[in-house]
């Protein structure tokens, strides 16, 4: 029976909006594609984390790159500041930009008369950061204020430079310098994170993974296996919802540990998966698609001598996941185009050249791509053709797939497009993986009677090699009922 | 019509499985063993011996994922049925009065410390009462008309395998705690959308789908352009409603690929140094680049590398003009240090080669931003302990520690079209240009500034006859990648040598242990 929206029966404009509202994220749908793309996703997975292996320690480790001490101080300290609530007034500069002001002529401080800097600037003296104790001894001996203010007021912006606030900051209200303790902590803290901590609004990143809390190399091991084994299963579909949520969990883990080594293809891998487990959250009668959890469902149904479903249910968590990597898939478009917008290389035409001749990602190593390269850049014409092609390609498909894809007639020009766009990407760029993900995104526009298609294909394969067994053709069920 | 839900199938006299099939596949048993495993989780976690503390956290884990075991185990059978408007529902409104709590508090800016105990005790009071009520239903033995309902109690009940789990953990194990609250809220979350109507259950799903895409532009587009600050509504969008979301979530990419405009590659060149050994009695030192291609199996590992080497690319650091000017004069005296007339070389402020890589007084020193400072004194500390000094045979030389290193971020310069046609060697050391990022002792701390901290080295060939001109002294030594011999078009061999300013800084700038 097919799902019928409570607002359908509503005749105007209202009712037909929410209708198509409702249609649109709460029809049921084949899960076919989605369990295409969990096994595509998950193979990519497994591979991005045995790859992992080689670098387990030095990214991930208690003293790898981004060591441990570090990750924490910044997970648990990191400040942030809200912006004020009214507008700021136009005629001064920001109290936090003051001290990068430079006062012309005698080095005062910003806007304040010569013997007025100097009292304050001597309320500071034991933070300013002297070279040697001899050196302090010396300035603070000085009898002349015209000798002592320069000196003064030199330390003043060093400290500022080392430490991105003004040092008068550590005074209280009665002009005393606060404790050692406390000014230890804010200079370190102002260091580490270029703000003032007792500026910030809070503090600290709602992060977490096993690797702040696993750092015994033999354990990191275990627990490496285990994560990479729970990504298999995951993959095969067994136990999906579970061990989709678990290889969600594991992922983000080796994320937020190493955020320095990662690329545009984690966000992508991401987003993949958190998306995948919603869609898997609630599978259908039978199990999630092209998964053993069918195979064990089937098993099952069969020895309890029980109907089972030839076909897949549709269901609504699946269409809701799908809408979801659409949507979001044209998000990432609109910003990566905009934001190409502000640069002048994606204005006239060279941009493409700068990722073509990147020599650490493009394929240089290899004479035949140099000669290519070479070969167009001794014909200008030809050389201007290819790259302004190329730059009004990536830039077509960023602005107007959001936009175009949605419309039957466009579809098929926009997804095209975009196929040739990750593909380009990957063979200049080295980017495979990513774009691997990339083309993923793009399988929710695809009709399911394409995967079909495709399985049926991949089943036909199998029969021909494998031996003859009774199976129904994988053909979409009627619409029934959903969550 | 088949039928298609899974029902439990009277076993056959001697089916064993089919009776243990029935406990396994029952979500209320699973939710029974889920409890019972947090439970004796708890018990361990009130002992300190370390296998009791890992016991604890698998028998934490493994309960947590018993739990959520009983939710798919009955969230896997059709559970929608007539749409239920009992008594129970009742029941499911004390979670709405739980998140509203939370929503108050954070709108009123309390502290998340000040409100987790009682936000911890709500939720145990709670989850209790849910889990009562569900209790009460299935021994009523709720018909599958009320199927909603029932799908409803399984998520509440299993909400308090997670609850319990929070105090297996201790203070130091704030990822699982944090797990464990997000565990709880979904359960909860998910037990009230199971309850409502369908209509009402969509609506607030939406909501999410909207308040979930608002929150990926917030992302977006709360970055910096060009030096200005982003929108205020942003802002404060993404720090009073989105912050902890999308950083949990790992959804804070802005998708800024390649854009304003594609840059060149940065490379890390450290230049460890070592302490003195019997041979060596001024020390010795090793160069180390990363990443090199050569040096990994994959494609993968080498790009994660090079992200590692990007984040100390955001030169948006200020530095007061003072000191910048007095950096200036400090430089220039450096270079003109009369007992090392090779210094000359380094100076490379107002010359040609500087104005055709745009580099000016301006320009000249290149500070990174507060968080590529820290993550530089990282990597420092990372260098400094990780490659130890290597013999000819590859091995390591006793007593080989490091004792600092100069940090080189090295961008690899992208060969213009022009220079492309003509030839040049994409890899040609006149596409280095490095920085020097500071030197560094083996905790990562930043030593005093020689005057080039900060500051650019780029490479330059030139001819024999131009030694004097760019200051490059006599005896400097040459390595042999450091020399070529170029021919025209008329078979005429000019020789050129390489001034290679980042090795010529990092060996006259080397600070040369006493005797």
């Amino acid at each position: 029976m097919a799902s019928v929206s409570p607002l359908s029966s509503l005749n105007n404009d209202r009712g037909r909006l929410l209708g198509f509202w409702d249609r649109f994220w709460f029809k049921p749908a084949d899960p076919t594609t989605l369990g295409f793309m969990r096994i595509l996703v998950g193979m990519l997975v497994v591979y991005t984390h045995i790859v992992y292996s080689y670098d387990l320690y030095e990214l991930f480790g208690k003293d790898g790159w981004y060591n441990l001490d570090s990750m924490n101080k910044r997970r648990h300290e990191q400040p942030y500041v809200n912006p004020p609530n009214d507008f700021p007034p136009e005629d001064q500069i920001e109290e936090t930009r003051k001290p990068y002001v430079y006062a012309p002529a005698n080095t005062y401080l910003y806007a304040m008369p010569p013997d007025e800097a100097l009292r304050q600037l001597e309320l500071v003296i034991p933070v300013l950061p002297w070279d040697s104790p001899q050196e302090r001894a010396m300035v603070e001996g000085m009898t002349s204020d015209d000798d002592k203010l320069p000196h003064l007021s030199f330390k003043y912006y060093k400290f500022v430079d080392e430490y991105n606030f003004d040092p008068r900051g550590l005074l209280d209200k009665d002009g005393v310098l606060l404790p050692e303790r406390e000014r230890k902590e804010i200079m370190e803290s102002a260091k580490m994170h270029g703000v003032d901590p007792r500026k910030a609004d809070g503090k600290g990143v709602a992060i977490f993974s096993i690797w702040f809390h696993v750092i015994d190399p033999d354990w990191m091991v275990l627990v490496h296996v285990a994560i990479i084994v729970v990504m298999i299963l995951f993959t095969l579909g067994i136990a999906t919802p579970i061990t989709g949520i678990l290889t969600w969990l594991g992922a983000v883990s080796y994320i937020h540990r190493a955020p320095t080594a990662l690329f545009g293809q984690d966000t992508m891998m991401n987003i993949l998966l958190i998306y995948l487990v919603i869609g898997n959250l609630i599978p259908g009668p039978g199990g999630a698609a092209l998964s053993v959890d069918r195979l064990i469902a089937r098993w099952r149904a069969r020895r309890l001598g029980q109907e089972f479903p030839a076909s897949l249910q549709p269901t609504v968590l699946a269409n809701a996941a799908y809408r979801l990597v659409q949507i979001h898939l044209c998000l990432i478009y609109a910003f990566a185009g905009t934001s190409k917008l502000q640069g002048t290389t994606w204005w006239n035409g060279t941009a493409v050249w700068w990722t073509m001749a990147n020599t650490e990602f493009a394929p240089l190593n290899r004479q035949i791509y140099r000669n290519y390269l070479e070969f167009l850049c001794k014909h200008r014409f030809l050389w201007e053709l290819v790259m302004d092609g190329g730059n009004v390609h990536t830039l077509f498909v960023e602005l107007c797939f959001p936009f175009l894809v949605w419309n039957r007639r466009t579809r098929w020009i926009m997804l095209m497009a975009a196929t040739f766009l990750h593909a380009g990407i990957a063979l200049f760029m080295g980017l495979t993986i990513f774009q691997i993900f990339m083309l993923i995104f793009l399988l929710t526009f695809y009709p399911s009677e394409i995967m079909h298609k495709l399985i049926d294909a991949i089943r036909d394969t199998f029969r021909a090699i494998l031996p003859a067994r009774a199976h129904a053709s994988h053909t979409p069920a009627p619409v029934a009922t959903g969550a | 019509m088949n039928d298609l839900s899974v029902t439990h199938a009277e076993p056959t006299p001697n089916d064993w499985f089919a009776k243990c099939e029935r406990y396994v596949l029952d979500p209320w048993v699973a939710l029974l063993a889920g409890y019972a495993l947090m439970l004796l989780a708890i018990a361990c976690s009130l002992s300190a011996a370390p296998a009791l503390s890992i016991a604890r956290q698998a028998l934490a884990f493994i309960g947590a994922i018993i739990g959520g075991w009983a939710v798919w185990m009955r969230l896997r059978r059709p559970w929608q049925g007539q749409e239920s408007n009992t008594p129970y529902l009742w029941a499911f409104l004390i979670p709405l009065a739980l998140m509203a709590f939370v929503a108050v508090e954070t709108v009123f800016g309390k502290s998340y410390e000040e409100v987790r105990s009682p936000l911890t005790i709500l939720a145990l009071i709670q989850v209790s009462a849910c889990v009562a009520v569900g209790i009460v239903m299935r021994l009523m033995q709720i018909g599958s008309g009320n199927a909603t309902t029932s799908a409803a109690a399984v998520l509440y009940v299993a909400a308090g395998v997670p609850l319990l789990g929070l105090f297996t953990q201790n203070q130091e194990w704030d990822s699982g705690i944090l797990v464990f609250r997000v565990l709880t809220s979904l359960c909860l979350i998910g037990g009230l959308l199971a309850a409502l109507p369908r209509l009402v259950r969509r609506v607030l799903v939406s909501a999410f789908f909207v308040y979930h895409f608002v929150g990926i532009s917030m992302a977006a587009t709360t970055l910096a352009i060009r030096g200005e600050q982003p929108g205020w509504l942003n802002i404060q969008l993404s720090q009073h409603i989105y912050k902890d979301y999308l950083n949990f979530m790992y959804l804070t990419n802005a998708y800024h690929y390649y854009s304003p405009d594609p840059g060149p590659p940065q490379l890390f060149y450290f230049c460890i140094e070592y302490p003195p050994t019997p041979g060596h009695p001024t020390g010795q030192h090793q160069w180390v680049s990363v990443p090199k291609r050569e040096d990994f199996r994959t494609r993968l590992e080498y790009q994660r590398r090079l992200g590692v080497t990007e984040s100390t690319n955001d030169v948006t650091g200020i530095t007061p003009l003072p000191v910048q000017s007095f950096l200036v004069n400090y430089r220039k005296n450096q270079c003109n240090d009369p007992a090392v007339p090779g210094k000359r070389a380094l100076d490379v402020e107002n010359t040609e080669e500087a104005l055709k890589l745009g580099i000016s007084a301006a320009t000249m020193i290149r500070k990174p931003s507060a968080y590529s400072q820290a993550m530089l004194r990282a990597y420092a500390r990372y260098a400094a302990n990780h490659y130890p000094l290597l013999d000819d045979n590859g091995d390591p030389v006793p007593g080989g520690k490091a004792t600092s290193v100069k940090v080189y971020r090295v961008t690899h310069l992208i060969l213009s079209p022009y220079r492309f046609a003509k030839g040049i060697d994409p890899l040609d050391k006149e596409q280095y240009l490095a920085v020097f990022q500071g030197e560094y002792d083996t905790e990562g701390n930043l030593l005093p500034n020689d005057g080039f901290v900060y500051t650019p080295l780029p490479n330059k060939w030139i001819t024999e006859n131009e030694r004097d001109r760019y200051g490059v002294a006599k005896d400097w030594k040459l390595q042999p990648d450091e020399m070529k011999d170029v021919e025209d078009e008329n078979g005429h061999v000019t020789h050129y040598i390489l001034v290679n300013r980042m090795r010529m800084h990092a060996d006259y700038f080397r600070r040369r242990p006493g005797p």
